[in-house]
């Protein structure tokens, strides 16, 4: 089936596979922490800093990731002086372009829960700390995790567009043993099955979890 | 810091860029009429014939679980191996529209199956023909659930035409690269082609989330 050329280029594949785990994963982790904190930021009654966090969701948002992936790449180092690597400045991209989203997801968690608890909470003399960590989230969490894990999937499929600013991802890695393979497609058919090893998993997970615990109490 | 703009550049060049901006929207149209009808086509095809649904899955699947990026380059090279030429506009048409059909033949779906069978069943009780059924009954409330995903993946659609570059599409992308590299402006031209990325899709983002709760079902 595959030709020799392409079987002998396998393990750069791999390698790049992997290198799109690894930076998944770190934009992942990123990504939920800049989505959490934003959306605890647009539910503060500061106008400021409910200001700041709009901005920085409707800006990331609005503009493809291609375009913001370029801008951190080629522009920020020559505003600022301060130079990164491809990887640093894809993994600074795309965390900031999956925060924003990851954002949306919290913040529909975190409204979905009742009100009443809330205040119950508070009359029961719990700090709003306390009430976020024992009320809210072990709620909202439940309802999170379908769109999140969702998410997840889209951010292992947007991280292939880091080829772009030449990050060693899988998809870069294809596209440089593609002229030594001879074989476009099969190397293409290869990174696709790679893909599709992460993505499938996640796409029935988010499935599953949206069949157990699809009530959207708010609508 | 203490960065010197200069706009000229942007200026000189701005019938360049927005002749690429045609591209883009052309690649949005023409896509978008292409995955509704595909989209559509395959959601009935599933519903009406129930021993073509492993085919199907495997398309939806697939499409849904790979990058599109991977998807687009992929369809570039395989055509040429499949005796088939397109320019690169057409190739990334293609590719646009069967990854929408994708997603669309699920929202198609998903909303066509949410109105329950007991409503046709007393459609066809009251003695109205299968047809009116669906002109009548179904469709109506159907597309109150369709319509919000919809729009949203306009606005997906609208930035992802930006990965068309990837294949020499000489969209807003691809030509904001070529001049950023030409000019040695890449601060200033990438700047300017994130706000006019901005400008266009911020407002169909707000059209968006204003149609979706114009029309969202209240249960």
């Amino acid at each position: 089936m595959l030709s020799p050329l392409v079987l002998h280029q396998l393990p750069f594949l791999l390698i790049g596979f992997f290198t799109t785990l690894y930076v998944s994963a770190v934009c992942l982790v990123l990504g939920s922490i800049i989505g959490m904190l934003t959306a605890l930021a647009l539910l503060t009654r500061v106008f400021v800093v409910r200001a700041i966090a709009g901005f920085y969701i409707d800006v990331f948002r609005s503009t493809p990731l291609l375009i913001q992936l370029v801008w951190f790449y080629y522009a920020l180092p020559l505003l600022t002086g301060f130079s990164m690597t491809s990887l640093e400045a894809g993994v600074l991209g795309l965390a900031l372009y999956e925060g924003a989203y990851m954002c949306e997801i919290f913040r529909s968690g975190i409204m979905s829960v009742s009100t009443g608890h809330i205040d119950a909470g508070r009359s029961l003399g719990m700090t709003p700390w306390q009430v976020l960590y024992q009320v809210v989230l072990p709620q909202a969490a439940v309802r999170m995790l379908p769109p999140f894990t969702g998410q997840a999937l889209t951010l292992v499929k947007d991280s292939s567009i880091l080829s772009i600013i030449a990050v060693p991802e899988l998809l870069w890695k294809a596209e440089s043993v593609i002229p030594i393979s001879l074989h476009s497609v099969q190397v293409l058919t290869v990174v696709a099955a790679l893909y599709f090893l992460v993505g499938f998993p996640l796409a029935l997970l988010s499935n599953r979890l949206h069949a157990r615990w699809s009530f959207d109490r708010r609508e | 810091m203490g960065y010197q703009w200069h706009f000229g550049v942007v200026w000189d060049n701005l019938p360049f860029l927005l002749a690429g901006l045609e591209d883009t929207v052309a690649l949005t149209v023409v896509s978008m009429g292409f995955g509704l009808t595909l989209g559509l086509a395959i959601a009935l095809i599933r519903l009406k014939f129930p021993r073509v649904r492993p085919a199907i899955v495997i398309y939806v699947e697939t499409f849904r679980t790979t990058p599109l990026l991977v998807q687009l380059i992929w369809i570039y090279d395989v055509l040429p191996a499949i005796g088939l030429r397109f320019d690169p506009f057409w190739s990334a048409i293609l590719a646009l529209t069967l990854n929408l059909g994708a997603y669309l033949s699920e929202i198609f779906r998903a909303g066509i199956t949410s109105i329950p069978m007991g409503q046709t069943h007393a459609g066809l009780a009251l003695g109205m023909s299968t047809a009116q059924v669906a002109r009548v009954i179904v469709l109506p409330q159907a597309v109150r659930r369709i319509i919000p995903p919809l729009a949203s993946m306009w606005v997906g659609l609208f930035k992802d035409t930006s990965l068309a570059s990837a294949i020499a599409v000489a969209e807003l992308s691809y030509r904001a690269n070529v001049l950023a590299v030409q000019t040695y402006r890449p601060v200033e031209i990438l700047t300017v082609v994130a706000a006019i990325y901005f400008v266009l899709t911020y407002p169909q983002a707000r059209l968006t989330y204003w149609i979706s709760n114009l029309v969202r079902v209240r249960e």
